[in-house]
């Protein structure tokens, strides 16, 4: 359930100098620690971004993909935007149109179904965005 | 016509106006003044880890500036819903003492900002809860306990809830009914949306005979039946082709549209002070087709409810083109009326 098509809006797609950018929206009804993200995956126009050549950035901050679990103490707030860096080794150009499907898997951490295990939230969007200047 | 006895006190959540808040579209100062507006309090209700920043430490300024906001519109606070976010961190569980300080900071912010009440979740056990009641009475702050499909009052996880408070008897531990665990269907808003995405007819089907099947069974006791169901209706998913997100299908299935008989809540309206108006969206002839008010409600009056109750628009998840605005304004005046022909007028002023 859960607003899921929050997750990125006609705008989120960037320009960067190495790449291009997508800016998240929390895709539940609450703020939520970067913790309880457990792992993006994202392909551009068919083609799987690495994820060492991802980077998760919120606030001032910027975390690869590997070390965002261990996030718990920075709030993704509902009204602040996230930003996925995706390194592409070349400039981003604005007015490109790029198909983007985008794999997010979180983990709620108040719905405990068991020891250990989390209620998931997960959001698999597939959509065709222009780059933004 | 003999005079109208004072019914509960009206209110929304802005958990109603989620999308909205969103897609920044409004902030929580322009959301309250709507809700004020419209005449959809006195009562308001705000989940703390949705529209305030920095929560649960947002700052002396932001504390001030609600209160005189609040003072200003003639707005009666009645719940913060607070978060045990138990699994925070990856390598462990919060401890105990952790977790009581996790709490505490959010019940205590609850009442520097004037909330009589803080909604808890089932994550909490009675042993929390125990633990938990000196910082209630501390704070003067009422803790609720969330009574949300697919639980129910008489699911065996509640009844200890139930069998503690009310040894405790406290005044302090009680229950947040929400509407959405005594349901009659699925909505038909959601059914819309399933097709509208290319949800085969023949899988919706069997989502709804499925939900008739566990309806006859009912409200699950236990875990066990709760895990059994979702498995059944991730299984449908898959069958269609729709794996990757049958979790989804699962979680609205079996987590939102609850099964138990509205006569349950009778079992817990000496321990409510608050209340969840969970619906869906109202129908063209004024009415929610999911929630069965007429029914709910007959409790609340035979009870002679004088708490607050939240009309709580959850129909945004799937539905984006509601006014979830006009859906509250829908759902009070329903209510409003069943209310006065059981001899109740609801409290519309502060």
């Amino acid at each position: 359930m859960a607003t899921h098509d929050t997750l990125l809006n006609t705008k989120s797609l960037a320009a960067t100098p190495t790449g291009l950018s997508l800016a998240l929206t929390v895709p539940w009804y609450r703020s939520l620690w970067v913790s309880s993200v457990t792992s993006i995956t994202v392909s551009i126009d068919g083609q799987e971004v690495p994820q060492d050549n991802l980077s998760f950035r919120l606030n001032g901050q910027s975390w690869p993909m590997s070390e965002v679990p261990n996030q718990w103490e920075t709030l993704w707030f509902m009204q602040d935007r996230a930003y996925l860096d995706m390194d592409l080794g070349a400039a981003g150009v604005t007015g490109e149109d790029h198909e983007i499907t985008i794999h997010v898997e979180m983990r709620l951490p108040y719905m405990q179904i068991k020891p250990g295990l989390y209620l998931p939230n997960i959001v698999h969007q597939v959509v065709t965005l222009k780059v933004q200047a | 016509m003999s005079a109208l006895k004072q019914g509960h006190l009206q209110g929304t959540t802005l958990y109603s106006y989620t999308r909205m808040f969103h897609q920044r579209e409004m902030t929580m100062e322009e959301l309250i003044r709507e809700v004020a507006r419209r005449g959809q309090g006195p009562g308001l209700e705000v989940i703390g880890f949705q529209s305030i920043r920095n929560f649960p430490n947002p700052g002396d300024e932001f504390i001030g500036k609600f209160k005189d906001l609040i003072a200003e519109l003639g707005l009666i606070p009645t719940s913060l819903a607070v978060n045990a976010d138990l699994g925070l961190r990856r390598d462990r569980l919060l401890t105990h003492d952790e977790m009581i300080d996790y709490m505490a900071a959010q019940i205590n912010l609850a009442s520097k900002l004037g909330f009589p009440l803080a909604r808890v979740q089932i994550s909490m056990t009675p042993d929390v809860m125990e633990a938990l009641l000196p910082v209630a009475q501390k704070a003067n702050v009422k803790l609720g306990l969330e009574v949300h499909s697919h639980h129910s009052p008489r699911h065996q996880e509640m009844v200890a809830h139930i069998e503690r408070y009310e040894k405790l008897n406290s005044g302090f531990l009680g229950f947040v009914p929400d509407f959405g665990a005594t349901t009659v269907g699925m909505p038909p808003s959601l059914i819309k949306k399933y097709r509208e995405t290319g949800v085969p007819e023949e899988m919706i089907t069997e989502l709804l005979d499925l939900w008739q099947v566990h309806h006859a069974e009912g409200a699950p006791k236990d875990g066990r039946t709760q895990g059994m169901r979702m498995g059944q209706v991730a299984g449908i998913a898959a069958k269609y082709g729709f794996g990757e997100t049958a979790i989804d299908y699962a979680i609205n299935h079996c987590g939102l549209f609850g099964h138990a008989d509205p006569s349950e809540w009778a079992d817990i309206m000496h321990l409510v002070w608050h209340t969840h108006g969970k619906f869906f969206g109202m129908d063209e002839n004024g009415d929610e087709p999911t929630t069965p008010l007429v029914d709910i409600l007959k409790v609340y009056a035979d009870h002679g409810y004088t708490g607050s109750i939240s009309s709580e628009y959850e129909g945004f998840h799937w539905d984006k083109f509601s006014n979830p605005f006009e859906q509250v304004d829908g759902h009070q005046k329903r209510i409003r009326e069943i209310m006065q022909g059981y001899g109740y007028e609801v409290r519309t002023k502060a």
